[in-house]
């Protein structure tokens, strides 16, 4: 599956969704919730999804914990108080965006 | 589909996967290996007739191109900035604890009359650097070996980020100290003296903590394990 140039742009928006939605989440089960959420359509590579989670941890955004899991360590990633508060500026911004680009891809036609 | 769970035995020979693949630090390991598991589970639940080598081989080539390179470069980056931030932490609490600061304002005095004293009585070394340069030197040499002994060295990435971070400073100040000779402008290289072995002193004990730090993680990292 071609990396999608959409999905890369708006990485971080999504990581924050789906954080706001989830409570918790660890690496592969957010590369796997994008793509049954989008029914194959859409992926994250672990390629994408490791820089952007941690400048997101290093930004203050997110902050992780650690479980023993069956028989290994995870890694979980959780919203901080700025992460929350982050979360819904980036998701306004991200949908205004794409209004704009609809407004280009179908443009409504004027008299005169 | 059935969730497939990975066992002991089949986790250990993912382990020797990854070893195999030139990631032999436990922590980096363990960093790969949820990540790498959920994906050889997703291969087995998919088609169950396929062993694990081909399961692990297809996870594998999921990774794309860098494979794990890319988990162990963030979990680098993570490590590297975790113990910046912890430094500069460490380094403020110490420069505003009362005692640390009347012990720096005490070795700054010492070191500086101390160095007035050697310069106005003539005695210099064979390298012509003053007795007092010889003895600050003779600390951080000392330091340098406490942090060793104390905080002894460990081939895991935790020790080797919190040592890089914290011991940039012995090399540099032993190099500016050893340039330098008090015979022409004795006040100036008495406050010089005495300035380096305050700040060094400071960056001493902000190292021993970082190190203690590293320590801490590297422990609740094996308690998690359950080593």
């Amino acid at each position: 599956m071609e990396p999608n140039p959409v999905v890369k742009g708006s990485l971080t928006t999504i990581i924050l969704k789906l954080l706001e939605d989830n409570g918790r989440m660890y690496g592969y089960e957010m590369t796997k919730a994008v793509r049954e959420s989008t029914a194959n359509k859409m992926s994250i590579t672990e390629a994408a999804l490791y820089p952007a989670l941690h400048k997101l941890v290093e930004d203050g955004l997110l902050t992780t914990t650690s479980e023993k899991v069956d028989g290994r360590i995870r890694k979980y990633y959780a919203l901080t108080k700025q992460g929350k508060k982050e979360t819904h500026s980036k998701i306004q911004a991200l949908k205004e965006a794409l209004d704009s680009v609809q407004l280009i891809l179908n443009p409504k036609l004027s008299n005169g | 589909m059935d969730k497939i769970i990975l066992n002991s035995e089949q986790l250990q020979q993912l382990r020797k996967f990854i070893n195999s693949r030139g990631f032999k630090d436990e922590l980096v390991v363990n960093e790969i290996l949820d990540h790498f598991a959920c994906k050889v589970e997703e291969e087995l639940a998919k088609d169950p007739r396929i062993d694990l080598q081909v399961a692990m081989q297809n996870a594998h080539r999921s990774f794309g191109t860098l494979g794990f390179y890319v988990i162990q470069a963030n979990f680098e980056k993570n490590t590297r900035s975790r113990y910046r931030k912890l430094y500069w932490q460490s380094m403020k609490s110490v420069v505003l604890s009362v005692p640390y600061l009347l012990l720096s304002i005490g070795l700054w005095w010492s070191i500086y009359r101390m160095s007035v004293w050697d310069a106005t009585m003539g005695y210099f070394d064979y390298f012509d650097n003053s007795y007092v340069s010889d003895l600050v030197m003779l600390g951080m040499f000392g330091g340098m070996l406490y942090t060793l002994i104390r905080y002894k060295p460990h081939h895991n990435y935790y020790y080797q980020m919190a040592r890089q971070t914290s011991a940039w400073y012995v090399p540099m100040w032993f190099g500016i100290i050893a340039g330098n000779n008090g015979h022409t402008h004795i006040q100036a290289h008495a406050i010089f003296n005495a300035s380096v072995a305050t700040v060094s002193f400071i960056l001493l004990v902000t190292e021993c903590r970082l190190l203690k730090a590293a320590s801490v993680d590297y422990n609740e990292f094996k308690q998690l394990t359950g080593e």
